[in-house]
């Protein structure tokens, strides 16, 4: 078997699976756009995302700046569209400006522990034998961990701070993704092509990069997506018990903690907060529902 | 089938281990010890250094992990340090709690995730149908302390209809007890029922387009005959399969439900412990529900090859 | 229970109801039923301590009732009723109700003790002799290891030497206890002690029998008996403590048949069920929930006269603040009421400089001058002289609570307004902070103590004291050989007024090093509800004692 053999061949896999992928790709958009839940999903999502990243030109107000005198302000107050809050900050510009920590700590939280799922799923699944048992009964101690226990408990070793949270909340989605990408990998290292592909003498890296890893990434899109979704409770959980972001930077979860004890005399401050994070989760697991719908055959109806 | 159980059992024993040395690694990297909260924030370094001692926190680390394994294999759990009782015994008293919230959750949730999944099922793609997914996909997407505390705003505090927090005696009777766990186990039950009514919407639509259920309908049977004798009969095992996971997911959010309502289980015996860095209860704790986890999922998996016995798992 | 008519707060509530049902956005229910009024220092609470004196008053005009179960939250459960190894707040609450002290605060405040287990005493005249005469019909609670018997002086000898065998002792300044007669006991110091009253009077210091101590071991802090007129029948740790009425008290009849105490850690959820009338008294509630209090019609603030003081310590280890000048720049660059109005609105606390409470005999209003006031120019300039101009960063460490947050956030501003000063907030829960304490690691520390007493040892006497080093007492920590040799010259005198000298030129001697920042006088605040008749501010709520104390509850 000479190289330019290798090469071409090689070529004429990657070109038709590039191809097959493109179709794939396009047919699932089709089939999401068919979901109406899905693609009001997306809407929610592309306007968190959109809020959290303009929330300068959104919020024309700072979410920090204090104004004593005008505590508590109810909503549609004249200039503060959702009142203020226990220290006459605008809740408008705090909680926009709060969406900006909550979803950037929830899609930090998320890529850190997708990548950290991913070497471990991929290792175990791969190597398979001890490797396995060994990483795979880890990853079992862990998932036996309550996941908002082992965030609280990691958190308070850490520190405070977003970076920490993420870290945080990363690892404790761990197991999640590296339970996942195990059962895609296992699956896959004994389909037919990978086996020609070994015959073929490509690397262990080279098949787990170029083969496995692609065709596991769908199931891994959704857990991404739907992981988000509760990144953010698992955020906001813990900046309601005081843990986590540092004042005076607005998150969702420490909004609401403060607003929590003005809930018989300004009940806003703690309603609107939670209704940003019940519209964003909503939007992440519609978005994510969506997706598995499209790419499970068994949902074509 | 017994061969498999025990390899299951087997397999408890690695898990175990690792769960017992990560909580053993976490309490000791916790900033802060028991002493440092059993002598409260006035105490002098000297009484802090004593006390130290005395609770053997002065040896090395490896020392006292050796000395921990070696007391939990011979089953004993320690003291906690809080409550000067038996580790063991605490959590005895506490697991059935935990346990009676989260299961009457898991009820609620199941009951209502079949019922709304079976109705979307059967009224595809009408509006019925996208209510009941859109209602159960909301109500798991809404942070359970937020829930809590604006449905104890309104319905205790503001109509007086619940009581506020704890669990109530059974001295006054099963209601005051039941009115107690209203408002936690629905909590509890809102992000398990999302889950549900999926799985039981899919798993019916599969079963009601499947041939021999349209060979039935052309028979001549009853719609609701054929829905609840034969469609759910092949419907439930997905939803069983899932069950224990939910279990899991349940217990993350008793901790964070039985906090807010003060009820005495699990949750609160864990975050007590850890706040006053009990080391052997938070270690016990952890360890019991790892262990009530795992044997749940366990016991579903031979329901599930119970139920459909071509399964191997 | 619930209120009669159609209020406001109950049209609020459906709306809020509905918006829960049909998650609305956009407006949230709580439009038009909002009170304007929340301007700060307006409200009408003022000193506290004066309502629960207007509620003693009404107290006693009303007829008495017997029965009844009274309910009492608390934030967390003491993890031990023993006397030996209680602390905090909910203990001594708790313990007070179990047992007597020998003698107990006057019920005006006026830094007086009345008899209690004790009918009079006397000192020696160089004053390390104590004489205490006890009262001969005083009987324990009946218990699994002796019958009710009679209390005599050799159980208050070992009662107290028990204690000051104890790790955590107080009476370091007490060489021994003994009885000298069937109903008298000699108390014998190494040097006079001032504060030798004051301490008796703590809950450490109930009487327990030597039978039931050993007979339950390690046990007995879950099965107290002492000569209280309440009787502890169950102590579930984190749930609830239940006492009855003790039939053979030596005093008073208790009117109450029981008392039940609770344990809901969050503070909201205490409020609530004082609302909902699940609890009769909520002790330690948030300062944010006592307008609420205040506007609700079934409800009554009363407060403790116990002062907490609000402090932030400076690091003598860590950080710029090592340098005077910083330490005075900073202390000049905030602005305390701005802290009081931001996390005490309501109108809890009082404006202080200093480390004297203000309900202490030794506080005078001219004490405030030692402290320069607010002045962000001088402040600024001083900083610059530190070599500063530019500020800098520095973390502020607390165990986290909504108040302190707040604390924190205005803090933040003012500190970057005045100085370019940037404040990291290092909120974590109380043991990692107690752990920052012990150990010295931070650089300024958000925290506070309270003073159990009118008497300027337990505040100012402790605040600078070297032995009180890395705790959070003095976590800076302040180290003065001279400071520590005047207070103890303050301790071995009687005479109020000489140490009232003393203590004056203490604080002026503290507060021209600026250890700390001192601005806020917080008194506990309690709800209690309309027909709770209660009268003991000064001892920890003393429910029911020998002759002063009876409280009741309307049926």
């Amino acid at each position: 078997m000479n190289t330019t053999n290798t090469a071409a061949s090689e070529r004429a896999i990657s070109s038709e699976a590039l191809f097959k992928r493109e179709e794939k790709a396009n047919s699932l958009w089709r089939k999401f756009c068919r979901n109406r839940a899905a693609v009001v999903g997306l809407i929610i999502v592309a306007f968190m995302v959109f809020i959290a990243v303009f929330s300068p030109l959104v919020a024309q107000q700072s979410p920090n700046e204090l104004d004593l005198p005008n505590r508590l302000l109810p909503p549609l107050s004249p200039g503060h569209l959702f009142g203020t809050d226990e220290f006459g900050r605008d809740l408008f510009a705090r909680i926009i400006y709060g969406s900006r920590t909550s979803i950037i700590i929830a899609a930090g939280a998320s890529v850190v522990g997708c990548l950290l799922g991913l070497v471990v799923g991929l290792v175990a699944g791969y190597a398979g034998g001890a490797v396995d048992s060994v990483l795979m009964r880890i990853v079992d101690g862990m998932f036996a961990f309550p996941s908002i226990l082992l965030s609280i408990v990691l958190v308070t070793v850490l520190g405070n701070g977003a970076l920490n949270v993420i870290l945080a909340l990363g690892i404790s989605s761990l197991p999640k993704f590296a339970r996942v990408v195990r059962g895609q990998v296992t699956i896959l290292k004994n389909e037919e092509y990978c086996n020609a592909e070994r015959v073929l003498g490509a690397s262990h890296l080279r098949l787990v990069i170029r083969h496995i890893l692609p065709n596991a990434m769908s199931p891994i899109i959704v857990y991404f997506t739907l992981n988000i979704a509760s990144a953010i409770l698992s955020e906001a959980g813990l900046s309601f018990l005081g843990l986590g972001i540092i004042a005076p930077t607005p998150s969702w979860g420490n909004i609401l903690r403060a607003g929590n004890s003005f809930l018989g005399t300004a009940p806003h401050v703690a309603f609107l907060p939670g209704a940003f994070i019940l519209l964003a989760v909503l939007g992440f697991n519609l978005t994510g529902d969506g997706i598995r719908d499209a790419l499970d055959p068994k949902m074509k109806r | 089938m017994l061969r498999l159980v025990w390899k299951r059992l087997l397999q408890l024993i690695p898990t175990m281990l690792i769960v017992v040395s990560i909580t053993f690694v976490i309490t000791r990297v916790i900033p802060g010890d028991p002493v440092s909260v059993l002598a409260g924030p006035e105490a002098d370094p000297q009484v802090i250094a004593e006390l130290q001692a005395s609770l053997g926190l002065d040896k090395s680390i490896p020392e006292q992990f050796v000395m921990y394994v070696s007391d939990i294999c011979r089953g004993d759990f320690g003291t906690s340090l809080n409550y000067n009782e038996p580790v063991f015994s605490l959590i005895l008293d506490r697991i059935p709690k935990t346990l009676l919230i989260t299961f009457t959750g898991l009820i609620i949730a199941l009951v209502g995730g079949i019922v709304l999944g079976t109705v979307s099922a059967l009224r595809q793609n009408s509006i019925i149908d996208h209510l009941c997914t859109f209602f159960a996909l909301l109500g798991a997407s809404m942070p359970v302390f937020w829930i809590a505390i604006m449905s104890i705003f309104v319905f205790s505090v503001q109509l007086g209809l619940l009581p506020v927090m704890g669990m109530g005696s059974l001295d006054q009777g099963i209601g005051d007890v039941a009115s107690h766990m209203l408002l936690p186990c629905l909590c509890l039950a809102l992000a398990p029922m999302a889950t549900f009514t999926r799985t039981t919407r899919s798993s019916m639509l599969d079963t009601i387009n499947n041939d021999y259920i349209r060979a039935l309908r052309a028979r001549g049977v009853k719609e609701r005959r054929i829905i609840w004798k034969h469609a759910f009969k092949n419907a439930l095992p997905p939803i069983i399969s899932i069950l224990g996971v939910q279990l899991g997911i349940s217990f993350s959010g008793a901790i964070m439900t039985e906090n807010i309502f003060s009820w005495p289980g699990m949750g609160t015996l864990i975050s007590t412990a850890i706040n006053t860095r009990d080391y052997a209860l938070v270690q016990g704790a952890i360890l019991t529900l790892a262990v009530v986890n795992v044997v749940i999922s366990l016991l579903m998996d031979i329901l599930y090859m119970l139920i459909q016995p071509k399964v191997k798992i | 229970m619930a209120k009669t008519g159609f209020s406001p707060k109950k049209l609020m509530s459906l709306l809020v109801a509905s918006a829960l049902l049909f998650t609305a956005v956009g407006g949230c229910g709580a439009d038009g039923t909002q009170e304007p009024e929340n301007s700060a220092g307006e409200s009408g609470t003022g000193r506290t301590p004066v309502a629960a004196l207007d509620k003693l008053e009404e107290s006693r005009s009303a007829e008495p009732v017997e029965g009844g179960t009274l309910t009492i939250s608390m934030d967390k459960a003491p993890t031990s009723l023993d006397p030996l190894r209680i602390s905090g707040y909910n203990a001594y609450v708790v313990c007070q109700q179990l047992g007597d002290t020998l003698i107990i605060h006057d019920p005006e405040g006026k830094g007086e003790f009345l008899p209690n287990l004790a009918t009079s005493w006397e000192t020696s005249e160089d004053g390390l002799q104590w004489v205490f005469q006890l009262r001969d019909d005083v009987h324990f609670q009946k218990g699994e290891y002796q019958d009710g018997r009679l209390m005599t002086a050799e159980d208050v000898a070992y009662s107290f030497m028990r204690n000051k065998e104890h790790v955590n002792n107080t009476l370091g300044f007490v060489e021994k206890v003994e009885a000298t007669g069937e109903f008298e006991v000699t108390f014998t110091l190494y040097q006079p002690t001032a504060t030798l009253l004051y301490e008796i009077t703590l809950p450490n210091f109930i009487i327990v029998p030597q039978e039931e101590v050993e007979g339950w071991g390690d046990e007995f802090g879950a099965h107290v008996i002492s000569t209280g007129a309440f009787q502890l029948e169950s102590h579930e740790i984190d749930q609830q403590t239940t006492m009855v009425r003790n039939e053979n008290y030596w005093g008073n009849r208790p009117y109450l048949d029981k008392v039940v105490f609770k344990v809901i850690q969050d503070a909201n959820q205490r409020l609530n069920a004082l609302i909902t009338g699940e609890i009769d008294l909520a002790l330690s509630l948030s300062s944010d929930s006592l307008q609420q209090v205040l506007d609700d019609p079934n409800l009554d603030l009363v407060s403790l006269n116990k002062v907490q003081m609000n402090t932030i310590a400076f690091s003598y280890e860590n950080g710029p603040t090592t340098d005077l000048r910083v330490r005075q720049a900073l202390s000049m660059a905030t602005d305390r009421q701005a802290l009081i109005d931001a996390a005490f609105a309501d109108g809890t606390a009082e404006y202080t400089k200093i480390p004297l409470p203000q309900n202490s005999w030794a506080y005078d209003e001219s004490l405030q001058d030692l402290v320069p006031d607010y002045d962000p120019e001088a402040a600024r300039q001083l900083l610059a002289e530190a070599g500063y101009p530019d500020g800098f960063e520095i973390t502020l460490s607390y165990a986290a609570s909504v108040e302190r947050d707040r604390i924190g956030v205005v803090l933040q501003q003012l500190w970057k307004e005045n100085l370019n000063v940037d404040v990291i907030l290092d909120a974590t829960e109380t043991a990692t902070y107690n752990d920052k304490v012990h150990s010295g690691n931070g650089e300024l520390y958000l925290g506070g103590i309270t003073a159990s007493s009118t008497d300027p040892a337990f505040s100012l006497g402790y605040s600078f004291d070297s032995s009180k080093a890395h705790a959070s007492y003095n976590p800076g920590p302040y180290i003065n050989e001279a400071w520590d040799a005047l207070n103890l010259e303050a301790l071995a005198i009687t005479d109020q007024a000489e140490r009232t000298e003393i203590y004056h030129q203490l604080l002026e001697m503290a507060m021209e090093d600026c250890p700390g920042i001192w601005f806020a006088d917080q008194y506990p605040c309690w709800g209690v509800r309309k027909g709770v008749h209660m009268t003991d501010f000064d001892n920890w709520f003393l429910i029911c004692n020998g002759e002063t104390y009876n409280a009741w509850k309307e049926p």
